[in-house]
């Protein structure tokens, strides 16, 4: 593979902030609730035009 | 209606890269939450056509969240972020000192050269990032080169401001 001039001028900051971008993602991912997100996707996914969260549905529906 | 095949193991591998891309751009951990999602529902309802999710839910996530910053900003103006001003997000305390001083560079440059930025450094190619943004390879390459001396330029006069003890 041919390197550009540029990949070698900043081969080191680009390192760096990759470097601290896996970090930052790692220090995200443990705040994030994934699963609730997915759930929330996949309930729309199944049911277009329902809300989107589960807390948007109103209280009692879901016993009817 | 189940969901389609492997699309749950995309979800949970990449949602956390994906919602951090977002607040590259610019967006409150909220807001890039909510883009995030409804890239990755976007990507749910078309999985069969996609070939490379990971790059094709970011590009959604930027049109979600560019329309979204859009029509806030028609109701309330947002302070544009400049460069001798800087705007500290309470959002970014949650990441060290130097993972802050990053983001808020890229988040402070024009909107082109951040998000080709905050591609590249989610490490997407620049022939990919040119695709996904309908621009020649050449022009993704110079808003990188001009984006990469600003973030150097500033990370290394703070450098020397902390050598020196300033």
């Amino acid at each position: 593979m041919i390197r550009r001039p540029e990949q070698d001028e900043f081969a080191a900051l680009d390192a760096h902030i990759r470097g601290l971008r896996v970090d930052a993602t790692r220090t995200l991912a443990d705040q994030i609730n994934v699963q609730d997100r997915l759930e929330r996707v996949l309930h729309s996914f199944r049911d277009p035009g329902t809300p989107a969260r589960p807390e948007d549905i109103p209280q009692g529906e879901g016993n009817q | 209606v189940l969901e389609p095949d492997g699309f749950a193991e995309f979800f949970k591998q990449d949602y956390p890269s994906l919602v951090l891309f977002v607040m590259y751009l610019g967006a409150s951990r909220a807001d890039a939450e909510d883009a995030a999602q409804q890239a990755m529902l976007e990507a749910c309802q078309k999985w069969k056509e996609i070939r490379t999710p990971s790059p094709w839910v970011r590009k959604v996530a930027i049109r979600a969240y560019l329309k979204a910053a859009r029509t806030v900003k028609r109701t309330f103006p947002l302070m544009e972020a400049q460069a001798d001003r800087p705007v500290m997000d309470p959002d970014l305390a949650i990441f060290h000192e130097e993972q802050q001083q990053v983001m808020t560079l890229i988040r402070q440059l024009p909107e082109e050269q951040r998000k080709v930025t905050a591609l590249y450094y989610d490490n997407v190619g620049t022939d990919e990032i040119a695709r996904l943004l309908g621009k020649p390879e050449a022009t993704v390459r110079s808003l990188l080169r001009h984006a990469r001396n600003r973030i150097r330029e500033v990370m290394q006069s703070n450098d020397n401001h902390t050598a020196t003890g300033r």
